[in-house]
């Protein structure tokens, strides 16, 4: 079918411009918008919403957007595909309901056809977003692409070609290309069906009778495939055509998944260990809007910072984030939702669980299905009630139902068995002959060895008896014990701490069934505020999330805007990637304090030797090494050498202003180095456009050396279509706004993203 | 809690300590009792009255033999699983090697006291014939007992690290044999400082202790890595002959590891003469000889528990070109200068003997390295194939050497003695017309055989190293790929080189 963008043209408003409403409030102001479009973080933080950390104190509300387009013959067929609206949408044409679609992550495809005039029509689409609805922050609106498919009474349905890859070696490929057929008129047609794979053609015969809709089988080999793998993720294009009616082109990837207990995971034949990480959906400042090459250059970074895989959490994502896996050979576990039956916020997925799973895990296999890069699907996050026997049920049913739609890809569900069995620690622990008043009192040692026992692995067993691979969240403690007591289960670490890397990463080179661990999160994000944040002293009363200002979650290998943090080079060295060793300092001023970061967070430590009025002060560096040694020099002059442990060494020294260098000794020979380098106050904000329309600042001094603590106050000017989507940094609590046009610069950088053509001009205020 | 503590110092290696206790004194027993029987065996032979030119000759034919039982026992435990075998299944437990060794392990130690009760009052020929089957019948089994042994070192853990140590012990051990079996066994034997015992007295109860130290590997043993990680595709392992010889074939490295080994063991030729050189340039103290092998002893342990770290600062292949070259060095020179010269004989003896010490586990650190190495180029393991190969090579061209050495002497004049033991040949007299009495040509050929012929052969021994080129962070990475912690492409972008 003919596919064109439906994005721009729309008008944006607050409510539900019901006539009710319009007759109570008045009449509104439209605003034009170009899709996508989050309106939530066009809006003011609130600290008194009633959402609060979770969604960084964003406030949500109802608003819908409304279009008005023009239609020659209505006699065809014609549909609206929605990528993502989040959340609870309605979808009104020329006054009409014609869908309601509750998943605000899932795509559906509006059926127009019985609703079209010749002339003009208007399609409204309504957002409810009320109630709290999510533990982070989900953006609100029309956030992802809107495509209009027009075509003939006969067509393709719309992503109507799943190809299976059945068979495939270096010699051929099997595939199974299913492709569903559409046809609305009153007689039946007999045609040709034709696929075209790297110019091999294969046809068939085919009828469809009078308003039927038919799935259609072809077998399909492809000669000496090239193999889609991490290494080299090659893609194939089909071509699908029905003759002079209709045409499709599919992208997907030949690769082959094997999975044992003996030898772990296995792509094409070649064992792959899990490198993973969890990310959210945002873009941080353009908070939810779904931006291709934003996308791309996220999965990028992760895979030149060591990333093989990414958990897509804690939702169904984007087509857009599977496409840019594909090219970039990331493997991804898609994920199905944060809640079965028990609610965790008082409005989440859990209201609709029971109605609507089955659409959705369906909708979760098609948006997966031709991509190759994804290669587990997990059916749940943190779902408490797995350890009861009757919930464990629903489980078993999401199983039964994505095998019967999609046999050839793994299964897992990411269980916290901490949570899962809190409620019932003093029975387990009777059970299993441990001291109750000792774990009651808060005896961690205590508590650990419990969580370990055989008796703590029983009520989960079969919630994990039906999965292909049982997901494990921060429960690294029961990966050896589990692989003893069930030989069979293969693992993963669905969920882990970021400074757990170094155990869990020997642990799965030890145990072939553990094929891997994420590690929570790859990429800070907006909402679930402060639970990676940084403290000083001794350790707080438990308090997970951080107060208003507080606006991103504050953990994350890579920052609000992509920058690497110092944690992503400790775990890069800690998977064998990088010979190279790391230098980052701890803040002199909390000299002597005890870090304490959360158990997401890392030290307060920066790749910066920038300490104004820190002169001749007692300061920290860490250095991330894989040496057998490792020697600091400042300025020139040994501070002293040290052997790492768990690729890590720490030294003390006095802040002197000037070069201090990491030199690695392997057999007591210097080998590789890192070196930082004091920037004068001479700075100014350097542009690096990367196109489309994203430009990275960053503050540098006359030698081009980044200068962390120069904060500069910036303003930002577009003229012509050009218009500015977000402006903003990396800072965890900054009270500004990413509509903002005057920002200050945090630990020298900024990112400006802009949409359309025209001049971008920053200044210094 | 220091339980604790001592687990979280290694967690990722496998084994417990008690499994590795266990792996360690069965091959301290294993090497026990080679080397008794190695140590005795021409020493015994020639103080039987057998024609020395003769024996030299029966010796290659046996190693030929010996070649082929070897490489048959390496391509058949590559090839069989016997634990899917329902027979041996419950006789042998799991595993991969483990159920060979518990089938085999009591048989070598069985075979050696066979030899050694060999009567002297038989005719020639019987006693040939009888050196020929129990010498045959000890060799197969000590292959069948060795490969598997060895290739444990593979399938009990994956973690490199954790192999390292395990062959860092088992230098130790190695050393501790050998200053047990060159000085404990020496003065059991030894008619002057020592009671003098017979050879065949000393052997039965060695053998005995041998057995019984084996034992808890054979009732607690456990492997950990018996499945492949690096296959290609989705077939369980399997081999066919092309297979294991492309295994060589490919890996050029092993060939020069093999080649070097097969040097130095052809021109060991001091087995040859053992204690007797001790015995006739000393008067009748064989003990002489193990005085190096005694002083070396404590430095040697010392020394040996700083090999990974003296491997990590000056590379494997370098540190064993030079233990080497110093080893041929100090040979040679003790040629030149060690004549009926206790104290340059001794501290001679003793540099060669800490260089070699470190030499042979240096040995060992390079063999999994070039295990990785195959396994990276081909996807196939061949640590069984590996190791039979390279016990022939250490073993087989070992008796090459004493062959050698025999015939050698054999060319210089020796005439055949008949005693029970050394007290009996000291008894006997060793001057001109006496029983024991040899000529100055025939001594000189004993020398020439101890000291010139393993000298040259260790210098060319460690120059043919300088054809290894598998460096040693390049082996580790290849052994990440092969375990699927980093892909291909990952390793490639770090390795030092194209291989």
């Amino acid at each position: 079918m003919l596919k064109e963008s439906f994005n721009t043209g729309w008008l944006f408003f607050h409510g539900s411009g019901t006539a009710l409403e319009r007759t109570l409030g008045g009449e509104q102001t439209p605003t034009p918008v170009t899709l996508p479009h989050d309106a939530m973080i066009l809006e003011k933080r609130d600290p008194n919403t009633p959402a609060g950390n979770a969604s960084g104190y964003y406030p949500a509300g109802t608003v819908y957007y409304t279009k008005e387009f023009t239609v020659d013959d209505p006699s065809g067929a014609a549909y609206l595909e929605f990528e993502g609206v989040y959340p609870k949408a309605a979808v009104y044409v020329n006054g009409c309901l014609a869908a309601q679609h509750h998943n605000g992550y899932t795509a559906f495809t509006v059926d127009l056809s019985p609703f079209l005039k010749k002339g003009t029509n208007t399609v409204k689409v309504l957002v409810r977003n009320g109630a709290m609805s999510s533990r982070w922050y989900t953006g609100e609106g029309i956030y992802r692409d809107v495509w209009l498919l027009k075509g003939e009474n006969v067509h393709i349905a719309p992503s109507g070609v799943q190809i299976t890859v059945s068979e495939a070696d270096a010699q051929a490929a099997t595939l199974l290309i299913k492709t569903t057929l559409v046809n609305r008129e009153p007689r039946a047609h007999s045609l040709v069906l034709r696929h075209r794979i790297g110019g091999e053609e294969i046809s068939a015969p085919v009828t469809l009778l009078s308003g039927e809709t038919k799935t259609v089988t072809l077998r399909f080999t492809l000669a000496q495939p090239k193999l889609w793998s991490t290494d080299e993720p090659f893609l194939y294009d089909c071509e699908t055509i029905l003759e002079g009616l209709d045409e499709a082109r599919t992208r997907f990837g030949v690769r082959t998944l094997s999975l044992d207990a003996a030898r772990g995971l296995r792509i094409n034949g070649e064992p792959v260990k899990l490198r993973g990480g969890c990310i959210h959906q945002d873009h941080g400042v353009i908070g939810a809007v779904e931006h291709n090459a934003l996308t791309k250059r996220r999965i990028k970074k992760l895979r030149n910072a060591g990333y093989n895989a990414v958990r897509c959490a804690h939702f169904p994502t984007s087509r857009t984030v599977l496409e840019a896996c594909d090219e970039a050979g990331m493997l991804v576990m898609l994920e199905l939702c944060d809640a079965w039956t028990t609610p965790k916020m008082d409005a989440d997925y859990s209201a609709d669980f029971l109605s609507h799973w089955k659409a959705d895990a369906s909708a979760m296999v098609a948006l997966a299905f031709n991509h190759p890069s994804v290669i587990l699907y997990s059916i749940g996050n943190e779902i408490s009630e797995v350890s009861t026997p009757h919930e464990a049920q629903y489980g078993r049913q999401i199983c039964d139902l994505i095998r019967s739609l999609d046999p050839t890809r793994y299964l897992t569900n990411c269980v916290n068995p901490v949570l899962s069995l809190m409620d019932r620690i003093p029975e387990l622990a009777v059970k299993a002959g441990a001291d109750v008043n000792s774990i009651l009192n808060g005896n961690a040692e205590a508590l650990a060895e419990l969580m370990a026992s055989k008796e703590l692995g029983e009520p989960l067993a079969e919630a994990f008896s039906y999965l292909d691979i049982a997901g494990y969240n921060y429960a690294a403690f029961r990966y050896a014990a589990d692989a003893k007591q069930y030989p069979h289960r293969m693992m993963v670490g669905a969920e882990c701490y970021p400074g757990a890397l170094y155990e869990n990463w020997q642990l799965c080179k030890k145990l072939p069934q553990l094929i891997g661990d994420f590690g929570w999160a790859a990429w800070d994000y907006l909402g679930e505020a402060g639970v990676g944040q940084h403290r000083y002293g001794e350790a707080l009363d438990y308090d997970l999330y951080g107060a208003y200002p507080w606006r991103t979650a504050g953990c994350g290998d890579f920052d609000l805007i992509g920058d690497r943090r110092p944690v992503s080079y400790w775990r890069q060295i800690v998977w064998g990637l990088r010979k190279e060793p790391y230098l980052a300092v701890q803040d002199p001023a909390h000299y002597g304090e005890k870090q304490s970061p959360t158990r997401w967070g890392w030290s307060d430590a920066l790749h910066s030797w920038n300490f104004r009025g820190n002169e001749g002060k007692p300061i920290v560096v860490e250095v991330y090494s894989d040496a057998d040694e490792v020697e600091l020099l400042l300025n020139g002059r040994s501070v002293g050498k040290q052997k790492p442990v768990r690729n890590k060494v720490l030294f003390e020294t006095v802040y002197t202003p000037g070069e201090l260098t990491a030199v690695n000794l392997r057999g007591g020979k210097p080998a590789e180095i890192d070196r930082l380098t004091t920037a004068s106050d001479r700075v100014h904000p350097e542009q690096t456009d990367l196109g489309d329309g994203i430009v990275e600042i960053s503050v540098k001094d006359e030698n081009g050396v980044r200068n962390p603590e120069a904060v500069l106050t910036l303003t930002a000017a577009t003229s012509g279509e050009r218009t500015i989507l977000g402006f903003g940094t990396a800072d965890p609590k900054s009270e500004e706004n990413y509509f903002d046009k005057t920002i200050k610069t945090y630990h020298g950088r900024a990112l400006i993203v802009t949409r359309g053509e025209g001049e971008l001009k920053i200044e210094v205020l | 809690m220091a339980k604790t503590e001592r687990a979280n110092r290694h967690p990722d290696w496998r084994l417990t300590g008690k499994e590795r206790f266990n792996y360690y004194l069965s091959d301290t027993g294993r090497l026990f009792g080679t080397a008794v029987f190695q140590t005795f065996m021409t020493s015994f032979l020639a103080l039987r009255g057998v024609n020395l030119t003769l024996l030299a000759g029966v010796m290659l034919v046996l190693k030929m033999v010996d070649a082929v039982d070897d490489v048959v026992f390496g391509f058949l435990i590559d090839k069989l699983k016997i634990t899917e075998w329902k027979v041996f299944k419950k006789l042998t437990g799991e595993g991969k090697y483990l159920p060979w060794y518990r089938l085999t392990f009591f048989l070598f130690p069985l075979f050696t006291i066979v030899f050694y009760v060999m009567p002297s009052g038989l005719p020639q020929w019987a006693k040939l014939s009888w050196f020929i089957v129990s010498y045959l019948l000890y060799d197969f089994s000590c292959t069948l007992n060795e490969v598997p042994m060895n290739s444990l070192i593979m399938t009990l853990t994956d973690n490199t690290d954790e192999r390292s140590h395990i062959i860092t012990i088992k230098g130790l051990i190695t050393v501790i044999a050998a200053v047990v079996v060159g000085f404990a066994l020496n003065f059991l034997v030894d008619p002057v400082a020592g009671p003098g015992f017979s050879f065949t007295s000393v052997s039965v109860v060695t053998m005995l202790i041998c057995i019984g130290i084996m034992i808890p590997l054979v009732r607690n043993g456990k492997e950990y890595n018996t499945e492949l990680k690096n296959t290609e595709n989705e077939k369980s392992e399997s081999y066919t002959l092309r297979d294991m010889w492309n295994c060589v074939r490919v890996n050029k490295y092993m060939a020069v590891y093999l080649l070097s080994s097969l040097i130095a063991g052809v021109t060991s030729t001091s087995a040859a003469v053992g204690s007797l050189i001790s015995f006739y340039l000393f008067e009748g103290k064989t003990m002489i000889t193990s005085i190096p092998v005694l002083i070396a002893f404590v430095p040697a342990i010392a020394i040996n528990t700083q090999a990974d770290k003296i491997a990590k600062r000056f590379g494997r292949r370098n540190s064993m070109i030079l233990l080497g070259a110093v080893f041929g060095g100090m040979y040679i020179l003790q040629y030149l200068a060690g004549y009926e010269n206790i104290v340059v004989f001794i501290v001679l003896g003793t540099i060669a003997g800490l260089a070699n010490s470190l030499r042979a586990i240096f040995m060992n650190f390079i063999a999994p390295d070039t295990i990785e190495y195959t396994r990276y180029k081909t996807g196939k393991d061949c640590a069984g194939i590996f190791y039979a190969l390279n016990a022939f090579v250490t073993k087989a061209v070992g008796g090459v050497g004493a062959s050698i050495g025999l015939f050698v002497m054999g060319l210089f004049g020796w005439h055949e003695v008949t005693a029970q033991s050394y007290e009996e040949l000291l008894s006997m007299g060793m001057e001109v017309g006496q029983a024991a009495y040899q000529t100055p040509q025939a001594i000189q050929g004993m020398w020439v055989v101890y000291a010139l012929i393993p000298g040259v052969g260790f210098l060319l021994s460690a120059l043919i190293l300088l054809f290894y080129k598998l460096k040693d962070k390049d082996a580790e990475l290849m052994a990440k790929c092969n375990a699927g912690e980093i892909s291909r492409k990952e390793c490639e972008a770090q390795l030092s080189r194209k291989y």
